[in-house]
């Protein structure tokens, strides 16, 4: 009997630990039904209200914790992109987001003072936003870009003359041709969020892949706290991005400042204000030059000539078409990517297809 | 078993300390004037020293490879500490520390000590903690090892200067000896649940390598594991999944969430697997 005593805290250590674990998760189980008494007290909003609340966050200034995760049905080729990484290429950054999960501190003051900073390993990407002046920052290779932007974007021209209803009872109204929309209540890091939920129409449902997009829209502030695309046919979301902490107070101006560190190589960048709006994330390669969309909706299909994106993959580094040629699979007429969400498809002649279709829709759409 | 209750009579609460402090300060007296600890201190030195003599006389530079920090070395030689760090955390650190913790109880009992010690009459659970202060004693003064030796090295063969952090921005002399310690505590507390199992494997066996070995391989296992994507929920569960998140105290602002939970996790490991090398070591008949 007393040994069975002494061997009593081994017993009780892991239940103990067990149940500190749990409770944060019990907390925030519970809490939905606290962030349902404040979502009572006002009345679940239309979709185009709910999205009208997005407009009205222009100003707000917050800070948090955001986490991304995919779930493709790639493999992880995190071990492989890591040599990739280091020349710096773009397109192992857009497999690297596609394949791998992320977690991303975002600071956020007003419309001009943003950072986003990519928190890896023992590496960093950042993207500092203060007023005209961007830059992006990359630890592993040691780079810096400044981008000033054109005084006046011609999007801050043409918007005045719609109010953020009239944009969003807009947006509703195009969005309701192909699909249904709902508005649910919810929590997300602690806050209680309106959950716009856009699924495709059942004349659609059928030909695409995407199964819903659910938007997540903080109730008080406005301020989009969570996206989540469900892929048809599979149980856990194939995108995923949202905040898993966030704060509104005012962050600290130092957050804003970037300066780069001796030995860095430093690009600088001008955008006129007659290119395309700079949007932070301004690294996708080359110029679009004549894109043709066919279809309607969620059923799109985006085709772009050959030529138009550059080398093509002709010009790809050896390591780099090797990964191409391990994500994707031999198909009649050139190589496709499968992914649960979407597909693309690569024709031997250097055109390229992609849409959230299966990819033998995009392979009778080429032909 | 007589024993072992003969030390929870009461007795006058500032003697028991005292002796505790006694037992304490031989017991990590034992620990770092043995010719085996010094020879592991050594070692661990010795890989910041190599990494700093093979980039200086290759003059290697920023070629994209290798482990983190590397290719700032030859502009910083502060860099040393962090790469050594990088190299140290996945196998140098905790084959050392399985080493130390292996033996805690192991290796008494192995030697025919263990009986003496507990005849003192020291109290069980007494010897249990105090053998657990010299594995963590260990585990920071490795890691202060490696990072003092890597910062003397590189200030040595490389030019110093202001340290660019991971956020692109930099810091001064005092801002890095603040992160410096602070990634030292860091690296500490990661190895203290890896501790914790070592001084309970160590209960269980009076073979000493055995022990050791045993938490060498388990440090490793718990690494693999946190490599394969399919085992995806169990990652973080594993003692070793903050391992490398020291690199969020080099960030500006210093991003906290990983100490915060690393430390959980460890505390979690420390209870649970204190609490078994207590009932083991409590309920054990000591023959040695």
């Amino acid at each position: 009997m007393k040994r069975l005593l002494k061997w009593l805290p081994a017993i009780v250590a892991p239940v103990v630990v067990a149940g500190v674990v749990a409770a944060p998760a019990f907390a925030t189980t519970a809490s939905p039904g606290r962030a349902e008494s404040v979502a009572t007290a006002t009345k679940t909003p239309t979709p185009a209200q709910a999205l009208a609340l997005i407009a009205k966050a222009k100003g707000a200034h917050y800070s948090g914790t955001v986490r991304q995760t995919s779930d493709l049905g790639l493999p992880d080729l995190s071990s492989a992109l890591g040599e990739l990484g280091a020349s710096g290429s773009q397109s192992s950054d857009i497999l690297d987001l596609l394949t791998a999960s992320h977690t991303a501190k975002i600071y956020v003051d007003g419309s001009t003072k943003q950072r986003v900073q990519v928190l890896d390993s023992l590496v960093e990407r950042d993207v500092v936003r203060n007023g005209r002046t961007v830059w992006t920052w990359d630890s592993k290779a040691n780079a810096a870009v400044k981008v000033t932007l054109p005084s006046k974007t011609a999007r801050n021209d043409a918007t005045p003359s719609a109010t953020p209803q009239d944009l969003a009872t807009k947006l509703v109204a195009q969005a309701k041709k192909s699909s249904t929309l709902t508005v649910s209540k919810g929590s997300t890091a602690g806050r209680s969020v309106w959950r716009v939920t856009l699924a495709p129409k059942a004349s659609q449902a059928a030909d695409t892949l995407v199964a819903k997009v659910v938007l997540s829209v903080d109730a008080k502030t406005g301020v989009p706290l969570a996206v989540q695309v469900d892929a048809a046919g599979q149980k856990s979301p194939a995108v995923t991005v949202g905040f898993s902490s966030v704060d509104f107070s005012t962050p600290a101006a130092s957050n804003f400042t970037f300066t780069p560190p001796k030995g860095a190589k430093v690009t600088t960048k001008k955008l006129s204000a007659s290119s395309h709006t700079a949007s932070p994330d301004n690294r996708r390669p080359g110029s679009f030059e004549g894109p043709t969309v066919t279809g309607t909706g969620w059923t799109s299909i985006v085709a772009v000539p050959a030529g138009s994106l550059g080398a093509g993959t002709a010009g790809l580094t050896a390591a780099e078409s090797h990964t191409l040629n391990e994500l994707t699979q031999s198909v009649d007429g050139g190589r496709g990517l499968q992914t649960s969400l979407f597909s693309v498809f690569l024709t031997d002649d250097g055109s390229i297809y992609a849409g959230a279709v299966p990819l033998s829709t995009l392979e009778s759409a080429a032909k | 078993m007589s024993q072992a209750e003969a030390s929870t009579t009461p007795r006058p609460a500032v003697v028991s300390r005292l002796r505790v402090f006694a037992l304490l300060g031989s017991e990590l007296g034992t620990l770092f004037r043995r010719r085996r600890t010094i020879a592991m201190l050594v070692a661990l030195a010795a890989v910041p020293a190599m990494i700093a003599i093979v980039v200086r006389v290759t003059g290697a530079g920023d070629s994209g490879r290798g482990p983190a920090f590397l290719g700032a070395i030859t502009q910083n030689g502060l860099f040393v500490g962090f790469t050594a760090l990088v190299v140290c955390v996945p196998l140098f650190l905790p084959l050392t520390l399985g080493v130390v913790a292996g033996d805690t109880i192991a290796g008494e009992a192995g030697l025919g000590t263990l009986r003496y010690l507990l005849v003192a009459p020291v109290g069980r659970v007494r010897l249990l903690l105090v053998k657990y202060a010299g594995v963590v004693a260990f585990s920071l003064a490795a890691t202060v090892v490696v990072v003092l030796a890597g910062i003397g090295i590189g200030a040595l063969l490389f030019p110093i200067g202001p340290v660019t952090l991971l956020s692109g921005d930099t810091v001064g002399a005092a801002g890095f000896f603040e992160r410096t310690g602070l990634l030292a505590c860091y690296v500490a507390l990661s190895l203290l649940g890896l501790g914790a199992i070592g001084l309970f494997i160590s209960t269980l066996t009076t073979v000493p390598v055995g022990a050791m070995a045993a938490t060498v391989v388990l440090a490793g296992a718990s690494q693999i594991m946190d490599q394969l994507p399919q085992l995806d929920w169990l990652h973080p569960w594993l003692f070793t999944h903050y391992w490398l998140g020291f690199g969020d105290l080099l960030r500006d602002p210093i991003v906290w969430d990983s100490y915060g939970q690393n430390a959980v996790l460890q505390l979690g490991y420390v209870v649970v697997f204190g609490a078994l090398a207590y009932g083991r070591f409590a309920t054990k008949d000591i023959l040695s």
